[in-house]
């Protein structure tokens, strides 16, 4: 029920219930979805470099025939740890946790996600997951067996080290934080869309993630039985993979493969999504073939389920197995084309404004074009067998994982930096930063489809001269330093914009999304009054927006009566019930902690102490739901 | 039989042809894993692969059929709505053609799948 | 109580979490088949097949359990307060009874062959010890149940009951899907 005052007062009143404790309390107990996204971007950022500096010591070590600046056990650690940062605590952190959070809940109309503590909760599991997978970096005893870890290297008896126990209990501690996003993000785009924004008005930024979000729900739990398996084997003996008690290391593959192929669609989709968003605003037209763009983002993530042997093809599997991988690995490629024919033809059609984060975007297209041509050949048996194993292989996912995903992301740094600070970048050093990281991406990266074919495996700590390999792993290494500028270049020119950008207002660049009707930075509550929807392009469509201000000043949909926000129905997203939010909480940093407990004595090997603080894991749970919301 | 209402005929032409491919391409799997691992545990050479690749393939494929007609059939009966109107219509329509497209990739590799299991006769490393 | 007409966020929010626990469930159940269909022999190291009598009666009842719990869900949605809790009472009590006859079989299996023994024992008692997990968590979720309904029945707790009965019937629904399994070779 609308309260009594002028829309000035509303306002007022508004900030005043949406208000959080003040100082770094007010941080530690946020339920802020902005302030949570900024929380994940500070730390995968970190872990950005953190995985950067892995990459550049790999490089160096591999600048010269016979080098000897790491061991080879050195080596080992340092590619498994590069590519698990990269992987778990980097690329999908920044795209769901800083992006998603950040953004979906502005650009469907709503004040917050539909589960806010639980939020706050997957942050601080992502945080204690990450201090707890470097801390076995800090002993000395990080995984070494490779992102995929096959067994047997990675079982008791080739592992007998801790390190093993930290990939997979850090893995599995680190995929709750992603499932519980997941599940946010699903229900959040379900119920908490503004009126009117039905399924078919709905930005294809949200599909992106509607699609990411429940290829997580279905990804993650085979790669936590592959996980808990292998523990399993490993602290209790049992044979789910050995031979010799009846078990298969290829059952390991499989696992991981059900969850790793998919993995890659949910690192690329989050891109594809910002890409969509980047590109209406910059060519100032619709995005061509809406439905067919929305179809492609839900597909790519569905038929990801269907390809994983594509990954085992050198193991011996009978064809007639292989076969069935092979052609949905195939047809795969066609609702990625669609995309990219809708991009082009939109950036053709439009007319387009190169400013930084298109010139991102154009980048990722590139790159993407390069990587998904170099996939769709390891659909080939014949050929994949050739080159499986080889740079080749780290050729093309370094295009489609780096080139490809990361670039949208860089833009999309720039482009929502407005949003987010207030200030403007500096778009001469902008443009700078990007031909700087483009160049350096192409020269690290395009050489190794080269030395791949000349036979140079992956996972290598050095190689002998005379092989014709020297000449083009120097060109690599040294593209990668001039990339590491480049992308220090956009960190510095985010920082310093940050205090001394020019001040901007709500909507710098003509964006079509609800995000750049909020003020910039957003207020709390993001909209003083829950927007009028009636296309996926809500700012160009002015009547809606003149009919929001005269919502305020008559209070409809103001919702100031509480800290609350709307549900509606899920297909159609018509009005169902306003509900009261939870504010401010000590429970979600509270019950990351206790977790945190569970994992290290597992770790450890103290399973009663684990299981003490699993039940008090479950009081903490209960002290959380312990007050309820007030009834309207 | 009363017409299927027009949300009837969208849903089946979004969820009919991904269902059956998802079942096709488990079953279609299992069976050749049944066949060709030589666990004696396992289908050995006495059930007829084939013969059940074929029938799993032809049911799927009818299935995804079905979902393509029901999806242009959703689509036709809304033809001169706007991706953008408010539902029913606006709704109906887009995902009419969300459906037209994505079910015949199914259908795509229902066929090809199909078809490479019954053209591989033996258990042969790839 | 009050009445909508779409299914509410804490219901959507388990039933995604019950999806994913679902495909947690398909990976063991393929696992078991994958490591049958690799097997020389199943079960392996001439372990005895399971009965099925008991499995597949003990899985009924789990089942018939579903109906009060339902009925809880319809009754709360009413406002009738005293009907929920007695009826989520009753289905605990069937549950509990459950999980402790299984508890009773799963230990006299140990003492015939262990998860060590060879992969068949791994698998067997995986599968069954981590289903066994989700009804123990099911009854701690039905005690929570029980404690606040004691002070009457709000929106809030309405939506809670109906979202922990949908927890039971996809348990229920997976218990099925193990127990077929488990009884399989027999």
């Amino acid at each position: 029920m609308a309260v009594i005052g002028t829309g000035a007062e509303r306002i007022e009143r508004l900030g005043r219930i949406w208000e959080e404790r003040p100082g770094v309390l007010g941080w530690i107990t946020t339920t802020d979805h902005k302030r949570i996204g900024l929380l994940y971007l500070f730390t995968t950022l970190v872990l950005f470099a953190a995985g950067g500096v892995e990459a550049l010591l790999l490089r160096t070590q591999l600048i010269k025939a016979n080098n000897g600046l790491l061991s080879p056990e050195a080596y080992n650690e340092l590619f498994t740890l590069h590519g698990v940062t990269m992987v778990f605590f980097f690329v999908i952190p920044i795209s769901i946790g800083a992006f998603g959070n950040y953004l979906l809940p502005l650009m469907i109309g709503a004040r917050d996600m539909a589960f806010p503590r639980m939020n706050a909760l997957s942050f601080w599991i992502f945080l204690a997951s990450g201090i707890f997978m470097y801390t076995s970096l800090a002993i000395g005893d990080a995984p070494d067996a490779g992102w995929f870890n096959y067994v047997p290297l990675s079982a008791a008896r080739f592992s007998p080290g801790p390190n093993i126990d930290f990939y997979c209990l850090g893995l599995i501690f680190n995929g709750i934080a992603s499932t519980l996003t997941a599940v946010n993000f699903i229900v959040t785009m379900f119920k908490g869309r503004a009126p009117g924004m039905s399924m078919n008005r709905m930005p294809l930024f949200c599909f992106a993630f509607l699609a990411v979000s429940l290829a997580l729900v279905f990804a993650l739990p085979p790669l936590n039985v592959a996980l808990i398996l292998l523990e399993l084997d490993r602290q209790v003996g049992t044979h789910f993979y050995d031979v010799a008690g009846g078990g298969d290391p290829l059952l390991w593959q499989h696992l991981f493969w059900i969850f790793g192929h998919p993995e890659v669609y949910i690192i690329i989709l989050p891109a594809f999504g910002i890409a969509t968003s980047i590109i209406p605003t910059f060519t100032h037209r619709r995005m061509v073939a809406f439905p067919l763009v929305a179809l492609a983002e839900i597909l790519v993530a569905l038929i990801g389920f269907g390809v994983w042997a594509h990954h085992m093809f050198a193991t011996g599997l009978p064809a007639a197995e292989t076969v069935y991988f092979s052609a949905v690995s195939l047809i795969i490629v066609v609702p990625s084309a669609i995309q990219l024919f809708a991009w082009l033809t939109t950036l053709l059609t439009g007319t387009p404004d190169f400013q930084t984060p298109l010139l991102f975007i154009v980048g990722f297209i590139v790159f993407f074009i390069i990587g998904g041509l170099s996939g769709v050949m390891f659909a080939a048996v014949p050929f994949d067998q050739q080159v499986t194993d080889t740079y080749f292989v780290v050729a093309h996912f370094h295009f489609v994982i780096f080139g490809a995903a990361v670039f949208p992301l860089l833009g999309g740094l720039y482009y929502w930096f407005p949003k987010v600070t207030g200030r403007m970048y500096s778009e001469p050093v902008g443009k700078l930063s990007f031909w700087l990281s483009f160049a350096g991406t192409a020269i690290t990266f395009f050489p190794m489809h080269i030395v791949g074919l000349l036979g140079m495996p992956r996972r290598v700590y050095t190689y002998p001269h005379g092989l014709g390999w020297d000449a083009t792993n120097l060109i690599e290494t040294l593209g990668s330093y001039l990339l590491a500028v480049g992308l220090l270049m956009v960190a510095a020119n985010l920082a310093v914009s940050r205090f001394r950008g020019k001040r901007v207002g709500r909507d710098p660049f003509d964006g079509a999304t609800l995000e750049w009707e909020a003020s910039s930075p957003p207020k709390p509550y993001n909209f003083p009054v829950i927007p009028t929807v009636s296309s996926p392009y809500p700012m160009w469509d002015r009547r809606d927006r003149k009919k929001d201000e005269r919502k305020l000043e008559r209070g409809e949909m103001v919702l100031d009566a509480g800290h609350e926000t709307p549900a509606t129905t899920v297909v159609d997203a018509e009005l169902d019930e306003i509900l009261e939010m939870p504010s401010d909480s000590p429970w979600p940093p509270l019950l990351a902690l206790t977790l945190a407990l569970v994992f290290v004595f597992l770790l450890t090997g103290h399973w009663v102490t684990a299981v003490v603080f699993a039940g008090a894991s479950a009081a903490v749970l209960g002290a959380w739901h312990w007050k309820e919301p007030e009834e309207a | 039989m009363r017409r299927p209402s027009r949300d009837l005929l969208m849903w089946t032409g979004l969820l009919a042809a991904p269902a059956a491919w998802a079942g096709q391409h488990v079953a279609g799997l299992s069976l050749e894993i049944a066949r060709c691992h030589d666990g004696a545990a396992g289908a050995g050479p006495g059930i007829p692969v084939d013969a059940i690749t074929l029938a799993i393939g032809v049911v799927a494929a009818i299935l995804a059929t079905l979902g393509v007609a029901s999806a242009v059939a959703a689509w036709l009966s809304t033809r001169g709505a706007d991706d953008d109107d408010p539902p029913p219509a606006g709704r109906i329509h887009f995902m009419g053609v969300i459906g037209m497209t994505t079910s015949p990739l199914f259908l795509a590799m229902i066929v090809m799948s199909t078809a490479g299991g019954i053209a591989i006769m033996e258990c042969v490393q790839s | 109580m009050r009445q909508t007409r779409a299914l509410p966020n804490g219901w959507w929010g388990m039933a995604v979490f019950m999806a994913s626990e679902a495909a947690l469930f398909g990976s063991l159940i393929g696992t078991y088949f994958y490591l049958e269909f690799t097997g020389r022999q199943w079960p392996l190291g001439g372990i005895a097949a399971p009965s099925v009598t008991a499995p597949l009666l003990l899985t009924a009842t789990l089942v018939a359990s579903s109906v009060p719990m339902a009925l809880a869900s319809a009754a709360a949605r009413r406002g009738r307060t005293g009907a929920t809790w007695l009826l989520v009472f009753a289905a605990f009590v069937v549950q509990s009874g459950y999980l402790a006859a299984q508890i009773v079989e799963y230990t006299s299996d140990l003492d015939k062959f262990q998860p060590d023994t060879n992969a068949y024992g791994s698998i067997y008692f995986t599968l069954l010890g981590a289903h066994h997990i989700h009804v123990a968590v099911g009854l701690l979720l039905d005690l929570w149940l029980l404690a606040r309904l004691l002070s009457g029945l709000t929106d809030y707790r309405v939506k809670a009951v109906r979202a922990i009965a949908l927890y039971w019937y996809v348990v229920t629904a997976i218990a099925v899907f193990v127990v077929a399994t488990q009884v399989s070779p027999s």
